[in-house]
C-alpha cells in the first residue's frame, strides 16, 4: 500500500484495538465462546 | 529491527512439535476417562488447524468455531477478534511455526521421489473452501460440512476414535456405533488418503490449495508486522524458493498470501526478515 507511514501506524493500531475489544467482547459473553458443539468426531 | 539469522529451522520444527503436536493434543486423562476434554480451554481456540474432536485436544480448533457460529448464526466477537489481532502481528506465521498438520506435510514431502508443482490457479480453492464449506453451507444446513470433510479431523480424530472405540462409561456400549461408520466416513478417508499422497509429491499442497485458516491469515499477510524483504542486488538464483516449503519466488512473492514467515528463506544471505509497519 502506497499509504504514508503515520497513516499506516494509526490504521495499524486501530485494527490491533479494534481485535482486542472484538475479544474482550467475545470473553465477556457477548457470544458464548464455551459453547462449542463437541458433539463428535463428524464421522 | 532487522532479525539475525540463527539455526531458526530447528527452533521451527520444535516449536511445530512440541506446541502444535504435543501441548495441544496433550490430554492423556482420556485413557482412563474414555470421554474428550470437555474444560474451560476447550472454549478457546489456537491459530491453526486442530481438530477439537481428537481424543487428546486440549483446545478447539478456529474453523471448527468458525462453524459452529455459522450454524447458530450468531456473530463470532471473540474469533474475529483473535484473527485480526494475531494476522497484524505476524500473518500466516502459525502455518509456518505451529500447525502440525503443515508439519506433518513438511515430513512426508522429504520422501524422496519425483516433486510436482502446484498450478497458480489453485491458490484461491482456500478461498472457496472457506467461504462455502465453513460459511455459507453451515449458515443454511446447521451443519459443520468442512469438518465432516476434514483431512486433518480424519487423521487425528476419525481414525483414533474408529481404531480405539472405548466403552461409553455413561452407557456401557461402544462409543461408535458400527452402523455410525458409513459413506461419509470413508470419502473422509479418501480425502485423507488423497491429500497424503500429494503431500509425498507436492510441497504444503493443503496449506496452498484447501485450508480455510491458512485463508484466513493469507488476508493480513501483506499488512502484518512482521515482513520479509529481498536485498535490490539479488541475483535471482532462485535458491530461496527451493529453501521455500511454500515454493514461493521470494523475490516476487514475498508476503504473498501463500508466505508462512518460516524465516527459512532467510538462509539466502540476500533475505531478511524485519517487524515493520
Amino acid at each position: 500500500m502506497n499509504l504514508p507511514r503515520t497513516w499506516k501506524i494509526i490504521l495499524f493500531l486501530v485494527g490491533i484495538v479494534i481485535g482486542i475489544l472484538l475479544m474482550l467482547a467475545g470473553i465477556f459473553k457477548i457470544d458464548d465462546v464455551a459453547q462449542i458443539r463437541l458433539e463428535g468426531s463428524e464421522l | 529491527m532487522v532479525i539475525k539469522r540463527l539455526s531458526l529451522k530447528a527452533w521451527r520444527r520444535l516449536s511445530q512439535t512440541i506446541v502444535g503436536l504435543i501441548l495441544t493434543n496433550s490430554y492423556v486423562q482420556v485413557i482412563a476417562t474414555k470421554m474428550p476434554y470437555d474444560g474451560p480451554l476447550k472454549g478457546m481456540c489456537v491459530p491453526f488447524l486442530n481438530c477439537h474432536a481428537c481424543p487428546f485436544a486440549v483446545f478447539s480448533c478456529p474453523i471448527g468455531m468458525l462453524q459452529h457460529f455459522a450454524a447458530i448464526r450468531r456473530f463470532p466477537f471473540f474469533l474475529l477478534g483473535f484473527f485480526i489481532t494475531i494476522g497484524l502481528v505476524v500473518g500466516r506465521a502459525a502455518c509456518g511455526w505451529l500447525c502440525p498438520f503443515g508439519l506433518i506435510q513438511d515430513w512426508l514431502y522429504k520422501i524422496k521421489t519425483r516433486k510436482f508443482g502446484i498450478p497458480k490457479f489453485l491458490n484461491y480453492t482456500k478461498y472457496i473452501i472457506l467461504v462455502v464449506l465453513v460459511l455459507i453451507i453451515p449458515y443454511f444446513t446447521y451443519e459443520h460440512w468442512f469438518s465432516k470433510l476434514c483431512p486433518f479431523g480424519a487423521l487425528i480424530a476419525g481414525i483414533p476414535w474408529v481404531w480405539w472405540n472405548p466403552i461409553d462409561p455413561d452407557f456401557g456400549t461402544r462409543i461408535i456405533e458400527a452402523d455410525m461408520i458409513g459413506w461419509l466416513y470413508y470419502l473422509k478417508m479418501a480425502i485423507l488418503a488423497f491429500f497424503l499422497i500429494w503431500f509425498i509429491v507436492a510441497k504444503r499442497p493443503f496449506c496452498r490449495v484447501a485450508c480455510p485458516m491458512g485463508a484466513i491469515w493469507a488476508l493480513f499477510n501483506r499488512v502484518s508486522l512482521l515482513k520479509f524483504k529481498a536485498a535490490k542486488d539479488c541475483p535471482d538464483c532462485d535458491q530461496c524458493t527451493q529453501y521455500c516449503p511454500m515454493e514461493l519466488k521470494v523475490k516476487t512473492e514475498v508476503d504473498s498470501e501463500n508466505c508462512i514467515k518460516c524465516f527459512d528463506c532467510i538462509e539466502c544471505k540476500y533475505v531478511t526478515a524485519q517487524f515493520k509497519i
